[in-house]
């Protein structure tokens, strides 16, 4: 079943945005959004119980916080948007269930939703074939052309933020796609591990191990990133020569 | 006299009393102890209304000597010389005859035990003179003392107005920057081109979205605080990297190293953010070949920030030193010596500071 939702923001702009998010994920529904408090408080009293309200602190008339005291029990959780967060102290002391600060990207949106309802989780759908052994990325230096990138080819991922570098054998591509969704495509394959929280490595492609730090094939130096440091270290044991003599 | 005026007259004349404390206890201890010195020392005491009249003269005296004739002799330094010596002259004349008269009313008009007939030869003066001299001395040192007192509540004052003056300069201009623009009008603003732009210039959005994160940091007044968490700070970097990567597209080679524990630790603000700003000035961070570093990490109870990157060949030194010098302070001011903090460049033009704090 999907999630119901109401928006109310005095500002249009701020509600189409929120809009655009809501209909990103699949198992959320908009029942209504209001520009106008009062509306917004007439109709969600004599109205059915919702799971999620968005509500603006700063507003004419009624303020926010006034107005969500008085339409708390309609709802299961109640998400304040604010613009600045000098009100999230009092947003928690009105039991709110969470606070998204304007401007907010998807993906802390997509992340409050998760984490207040965890049962019916909505990640944003990252699907590939499995079978081929190549995938295309955008590149962003050269105008968002599609570019293929083969697996074997990969020697490790830079993370940028939500964006990635992918360095190659050959060369190196900047993509917008956050590691995290890379790691998803990744992850039936045995070779590439995460080395550090910004890097993702491919494990034949190490060149050298120095005490911390990883030397691969093109000459990129990784960090071993403390929470990663075990798998590695695993991988390098195994692959070592053992002889009887050390 | 009404009943309010006399309990007016009553109040004012506790509150004199009180004003003059320290002079009342002062005299009586001083006349105390000289009266019961002299008198075991001569064997004979004079009578109640002698040491009242004398007292009185010499109270007076040391008075006058002190507000009156210093001060008026004292005023203008170029008239010094020959004003003090008159003064004090015109002074001692007075006492005299004051002596002189006050000694006949003594000997007439009370119940004087001691000799009856005024012989005035020197020895007669010489006592008399003493005294003044003596109280003369005493008033001296009071006047002095008064100055001194004077200047060095003046001083007080003059310092304590400069540390306001600098306060208050600094209050304004913090007001200054943070009244140009209301926090509410500004990322609602923000909100407001980043809804725009997010679907035809996401590049744009992001940009928006990095940079009111960091605005937000500075209106929300956190670095006003002696002490903030570490993720406070590598959240401003990460979104200070953000955002030259996204205006130099994504060419910018700086590898930020840490892992995610380290958020949790405790330091003064502005350390890292400047440090890494002042990367992005003076530094050269294109080249794939010479990526930037900064690498945060704990050993030993330390947290150690490293930060090395190749210098622009064009050098733009222009405020790296007063930063640096800023940080250096900072840190020598809560850390003392639990903070090491060094820079140089090395031979291969690679700029690197060290900061190592125990925690």
């Amino acid at each position: 079943m999907k999630l119901t939702c109401i928006v109310i923001d005095d500002d249009i702009h701020a509600v189409n945005g929120i809009k655009s998010y809501i209909n990103h994920l699949a198992n959320i529904h908009l029942i209504n959004s209001y520009t106008d408090p009062l509306q917004a408080l007439n109709e969600i009293t004599a109205g059915d119980q919702v799971d999620i309200v968005f509500i603006d602190v700063d507003m004419p008339m009624i303020s926010g916080l006034e107005l969500s005291k008085a339409i708390r029990h309609k709802t299961e959780k109640l998400i304040f948007t604010t613009s600045h967060s000098k009100y999230a102290y009092e947003a928690f002391e009105m039991n709110a269930s969470a606070y998204l600060l304007k401007p907010y990207t998807f993906a802390r949106f997509a992340e409050t939703i998760n984490r207040l309802f965890p049962i019916s989780p909505s990640l944003p759908n990252v699907s590939i074939k499995r079978e081929d052994d190549y995938f295309f990325v955008r590149n962003k230096n050269e105008k968002n052309s599609l570019i293929k990138v083969r697996y074997t080819d990969i020697v490790a991922i830079e993370s940028l933020q939500n964006y990635v570098r992918i360095f190659t054998l050959n060369e190196t591509i900047v993509s917008y796609i956050a590691l995290s969704e890379i790691k998803i495509i990744l992850k039936d394959y045995q070779n590439f591990a995460q080395a550090h929280r910004s890097f993702i490595i491919a494990k034949n492609y190490i060149e050298k191990v120095e005490g911390n730090t990883l030397k691969m094939v093109n000459d990129l130096t990784i960090n071993i990133g403390n929470s990663y440091r075990e798998s590695i270290q695993d991988y390098i044991k195994e692959k070592t020569i053992k002889t009887n003599r050390s | 006299m009404t009943f309010i005026a006399k309990k007016n007259k009553l109040h004012k004349i506790s509150a004199w009393f009180s004003d003059k404390r320290l002079h009342i206890l002062g005299w009586t201890i001083f006349i105390f102890y000289e009266a019961i010195i002299i008198g075991i020392f001569v064997g004979r005491f004079s009578t109640l209304s002698t040491y009242v009249i004398f007292y009185s003269l010499n109270i007076a005296t040391f008075y006058f000597h002190a507000h009156v004739v210093l001060a008026f002799a004292l005023k203008k330094i170029n008239e010094r010389w020959w004003k003090l010596p008159l003064f004090i002259l015109l002074e001692l004349g007075a006492y005299l005859i004051l002596t002189v008269c006050l000694d006949y009313i003594v000997i007439n008009y009370t119940d004087y035990n001691g000799p009856i007939k005024l012989i005035f030869n020197a020895a007669f003066f010489a006592a008399p003179i003493y005294r003044a001299i003596y109280f003369m001395c005493f008033a001296t040192s009071y006047y002095f003392l008064l100055n001194f007192l004077e200047e060095r509540k003046k001083i007080e004052d003059l310092e304590k107005q400069r540390l306001n003056n600098i306060i208050q300069i600094a209050k304004s201009e913090n007001a200054f920057l943070k009244a140009q623009i209301q926090p509410h009008l500004l990322f609602n603003t923000l909100d407001f081109i980043y809804q725009n732009a997010k679907d035809s210039s996401p590049v744009a959005a992001e940009a928006i979205h990095s940079l009111a994160e960091m605005m937000r940091y500075s209106v929300d007044g956190n670095q006003d605080k002696e002490f903030i968490l570490l993720d406070e700070e590598i959240n401003q970097v990460e979104n200070l990297i953000n955002l030259h990567q996204l205006r130099k597209d994504h060419q910018v080679q700086l590898r930020f190293w840490y892992d995610d524990e380290i958020r949790n630790v405790k330091i003064i603000p502005l350390v890292l953010t400047i440090l890494v700003e002042n990367m992005f000035k003076h530094g050269e961070l294109l080249t794939a070949l010479h990526p930037a570093e900064v690498n945060l990490s704990l050993k030993n109870g330390q947290l150690i920030i490293e930060t090395s990157n190749l210098i622009k060949a064009i050098k733009d030194n222009s405020g790296l030193g007063s930063g640096m010098e800023n940080i250096k302070k900072r840190l020598a001011y809560t850390y003392g010596n639990n903070a090491e903090f060094s820079y140089f460049t090395d031979s291969d033009q690679y700029f690197r500071v060290m900061l190592v704090i125990k925690i």
